[in-house]
């Protein structure tokens, strides 16, 4: 086993084993994070203690849905690299070496496996899903018999695109994203709130935020669903408030709420256009 | 165009507007037409003809300012795309809410649709004795938010809509609100 691999595993170990959920079947459990890359993680034990902290949190909340930000495999180069071999191995602009993209691949499936949940996130290759230790290469999975679907930001902002997946079965959508050197409050609400009010569905949004490659990324993670079936009738589950800083947001999705307000819904386009 | 969304709220000074816009029994004049919403759809009225045309869910009409779009009922993101693809230069809604959040709901899916579609969107909401106007237009209002107007009072606007190789462009100036 490899030096990098111990550490992983060491990591790995801290976190409590899988317990068996007890909560009743419409809902889902969501944990979400918006991660401040901070250069301070260059340090192997100090890498390790903040990836703990956020794994344990995560962890006592027996999420069945995982949301790393986009670039998660940024945290892994200074945490776990031995600097003497860097220059070995090919980089992308981001100076993340293919090596560790795959150690962070490689640990989040282990994540995934070793919480007995899905986990979504990006990393210089693109955005990845896996869950039960295996890499879902179709971006879809079944949770609890409820679709859910890895989407780039991209793309949500298409509503029919959004709708089509919606009869396709998929009700939680989710997006591995990092800031923007300024913060844009409408553009924001227009990609993962107003769409998820347009076709109904639970938006779930991680995000990247801190000084990356000079420049200071700001951004708000958060959970999104349709304004009537959240609580403050705000369409937000649950949102950070700040710019920056780590958080992780955890969110019970209740899907039987949702089924009912599609229903509504679609019962009152069809009775307008018969 | 001159646009009057609401019920008449100017006495001193009298606009003659294009086209008011408002519900069936709030009292309105001084336009060359009226589109007016009711519990059953919509009523078009021309101070040019005795002719009424009238209808329910979504219809395009041809006014001498160009082609408008309408829809009753409920809001929902196909009807900003079918006004924007028939090339309608404002879609107008008329929708009865009864409670606060579907209002919020019926505001929120204007103002995507408006934004995805490139469309601007008037909703008349009825709620309770209020009616709520909300105006949406692509990239106007403050901080470019696309936001127009957002009250229970009337306004007029003055809105053109110009269209390029590259698209549509929207020039809004404020009458009186």
């Amino acid at each position: 086993m490899n030096p990098f691999s111990v550490r992983f595993w060491k990591l790995l170990r801290g976190l409590p084993p899988s317990r068996k959920r007890s909560e009743p079947n419409n809902v889902v459990r969501a944990a979400v994070l918006q991660l401040e890359y901070d250069p301070s993680l260059r340090n192997g034990r100090i890498f390790a203690d903040f990836f703990l902290s956020i794994l344990s949190k995560i962890s006592s909340f027996m999420p069945h849905v995982v949301v790393f930000p986009a670039l998660t495999d940024l945290f892994f180069v200074n945490g776990i690299w031995s600097l003497p071999f860097f220059k070995r191995f090919p980089k992308n602009g981001l100076g993340i070496p293919d090596p560790v993209t795959q150690q962070c691949e490689w640990f989040m499936a282990e994540v995934s496996r070793k919480m007995n949940c899905v986990v979504a996130f990006g990393t210089v290759h693109g955005l990845k899903l896996c869950g039960q230790g295996r890499f879902i290469a179709e971006k879809r999975v079944l949770v609890k018999d409820r679709g859910l679907a890895l989407v780039p930001k991209r793309w949500l902002t298409n509503s029919e695109f959004l709708s089509s997946l919606v009869e396709d079965g998929i009700r939680i959508v989710v997006t591995p994203t990092s800031g923007s050197n300024v913060y844009n409050e409408w553009d924001d609400k227009y990609h993962f709130w107003s769409h998820a009010q347009m076709v109904g569905y639970y938006s779930l949004k991680a995000t990247l935020v801190g000084k990356v490659a000079r420049n200071r990324l700001k951004d708000k993670a958060c959970v999104c669903g349709p304004i009537p079936i959240t609580q403050n009738h705000d369409g937000y589950i649950v949102r950070n408030e700040s710019l920056e800083g780590s958080a992780v947001l955890l969110a019970e999705l209740d899907m039987e709420k949702l089924e009912n307000f599609l229903t509504e819904q679609r019962n009152k386009f069809n009775s307008l256009i018969q | 165009m001159r646009l009057l969304v609401g019920r008449q709220i100017v006495l001193s000074e009298f606009f003659h507007v294009d086209l008011a816009v408002s519900w069936v029994e709030q009292p309105i004049a001084g336009a060359n037409f009226y589109l007016l919403g009711s519990e059953r759809g919509y009523i078009l009225l021309s101070n040019f003809s005795e002719e009424t045309s009238y209808g329910s869910g979504f219809h395009l009409l041809e006014l001498p300012q160009g082609l408008f779009a309408v829809a009753t009922g409920f809001m929902n993101w196909r009807y900003a795309k079918k006004a924007a693809d028939l090339g309608a230069n404002v879609l107008f809604v008329f929708q009865d809410v009864s409670k606060p959040e579907e209002l919020l709901l019926a505001k929120t899916i204007c103002w995507g649709s408006s934004r995805e579609f490139n469309v601007p969107i008037v909703l008349l909401a009825k709620h309770g004795d209020a009616t709520h106007l909300f105006f949406c237009v692509p990239g106007q209002g403050r901080e470019h938010s696309g936001i127009l107007f957002d009250a229970t009072s009337s306004c007029v606007v003055e809105l053109d809509v110009s269209r390029t190789d590259s698209g549509k462009t929207f020039s809004v100036k404020s009458l009186a609100s």
